[in-house]
């Protein structure tokens, strides 16, 4: 499938289009699995707060307004929802139990890193395939700059210049997103 | 944007640390004397702090999540498809319950109070189901509606239980005909919303222990 906005995938949801669904799997479960495992402790609860995830967005594509909300916020919201409400009921058992104080819902995302890491995924899938790759070589695959160069059959000093090059339009992409959705919040 | 090209086009690698330690004090060495190349590299470096946390952030789901989760989620619609009678009658016919007492829908009164989508295992890989909870004063009520379940064999049934963790509760059983559906009520313990999931597993008459056989299972989430 090309490459296409998160926005237009949704679209393409909200008609049923299953290819669409998975794509949009494809971009943002390794977050939503990593996310889970970090404030939910355990595989199986990350496991379901994928599932749960991916359920409310095939549910509710129709009801996603782009000029509202980028796709990293609405995504972001619901993983941030979900993983909420995991954690209360497994806390509110305990209080049913024991009587101790109930967990504080909102807690899930205090320092505002999930929102930042969304916001940083969806920045990346804009960039162009070669930047992309650069940076998913670097960061998500471990290489160093003369692995990557190795790899793409690149020169080095190209592999360098790109490198900074995505950096650049990385941190573009997520300022103008910044100044885009800032009133979102 | 810096007007030093050969310096510009290494800040990348600089702020990530890769460069070669002569390169990297060439580097230092003009970022001492040039204000734009500096703001440059904080710039650039606040990018490499938000991408290095994301790739720490990020984990590699089970391979088979993927086709776990898109098939529950799309054998739910289809599901959807089929006339609700047909269900209803289809659950009628084949549900023997092992209490001796006929289960029937009856959600007309009462709190709908959680709901879960139920995800098929390998055991079952047809399978799907939703389980509805609904508060009718002191009682909850747990409604299953599930498809695509292996036909019960000789002194076998299914069970429905709440589950967190190692620990489940029972919140009933039934059987299951060739249709492979049912569409049962079910009474529950009122503690019963505040368990995160739910599980079906096959079970045995002829073995008391519970059964670790999971068929469907899936996460509870308050209305």
């Amino acid at each position: 499938m090309d490459r296409v906005d998160d926005e237009v995938l949704v679209q393409r949801v909200a008609s049923g289009d299953e290819r669409a669904l998975s794509e949009l799997y494809d971009r943002y479960a390794g977050l939503i699995y990593g996310s889970g495992m970090r404030y939910l402790g355990d595989r199986e609860t990350a496991e379901e707060l994928v599932q749960d995830v991916f359920t409310s967005v095939w549910k509710n594509a129709s009801g996603f307004d782009s000029t509202r909300a980028s796709f990293a916020t609405w995504v972001y919201r619901i993983t941030r929802n979900r993983a909420t409400d995991l954690i209360r009921r497994r806390k509110a058992r305990v209080r049913t139990v024991d009587g101790e104080p109930l967990f504080e819902p909102g807690e899930t995302d205090p320092s505002g890193a999930l929102s930042r890491n969304f916001d940083v995924a969806v920045a990346l899938s804009r960039l162009t395939p070669l930047h992309r790759e650069v940076l998913v070589l670097a960061y998500f695959h471990g290489f160093s700059q003369r692995e990557i160069s190795d790899r793409t059959a690149t020169p080095l000093g190209t592999v360098k210049s790109r490198t900074t090059a995505a950096l650049r339009a990385l941190r573009e992409t997520m300022r103008f997103d910044e100044d885009r959705w800032s009133a979102d919040e | 944007m810096s007007e030093h090209p050969e310096t510009r086009d290494l800040l990348g690698p600089y702020v990530m640390g890769t460069l070669e330690p002569c390169e990297e004090r060439e580097v230092e060495h003009h970022l001492e004397s040039c204000a734009s190349c500096r703001e440059e590299a904080q710039e650039l470096g606040l990018a490499h702090e938000r991408l290095a946390d994301l790739a720490s952030s990020t984990g590699a789901p089970p391979e088979d999540l993927k086709v776990r989760v898109l098939a529950g989620i799309l054998r739910r619609e289809a599901s959807r498809r089929v006339p609700t009678w047909v269900a209803m009658v289809a659950a009628a016919i084949c549900v023997l319950a092992v209490l001796g007492a006929i289960f029937t829908p009856d959600l007309s009164g009462g709190r709908a109070m959680a709901s879960a989508n139920l995800s098929p295992t390998g055991r079952a890989p047809g399978a799907g189901g939703e389980v509805s909870m609904r508060g009718t004063g002191e009682n909850i009520e747990m409604r299953l509606e599930a498809w695509g379940l292996p036909p019960c064999k000789s002194e076998q049934y299914y069970e429905l239980w709440l589950v967190e963790g190692d620990e489940r509760v029972s919140a009933g059983s039934f059987t299951v005909g060739q249709s492979g559906r049912v569409d049962i009520t079910l009474s529950a313990p009122n503690f019963a919303a505040s368990y995160p999931r739910v599980g079906v597993t096959a079970e045995y008459d002829k073995d008391p222990r519970a059964s670790d056989a999971k068929m469907l299972w899936g996460g509870l989430h308050e209305l």
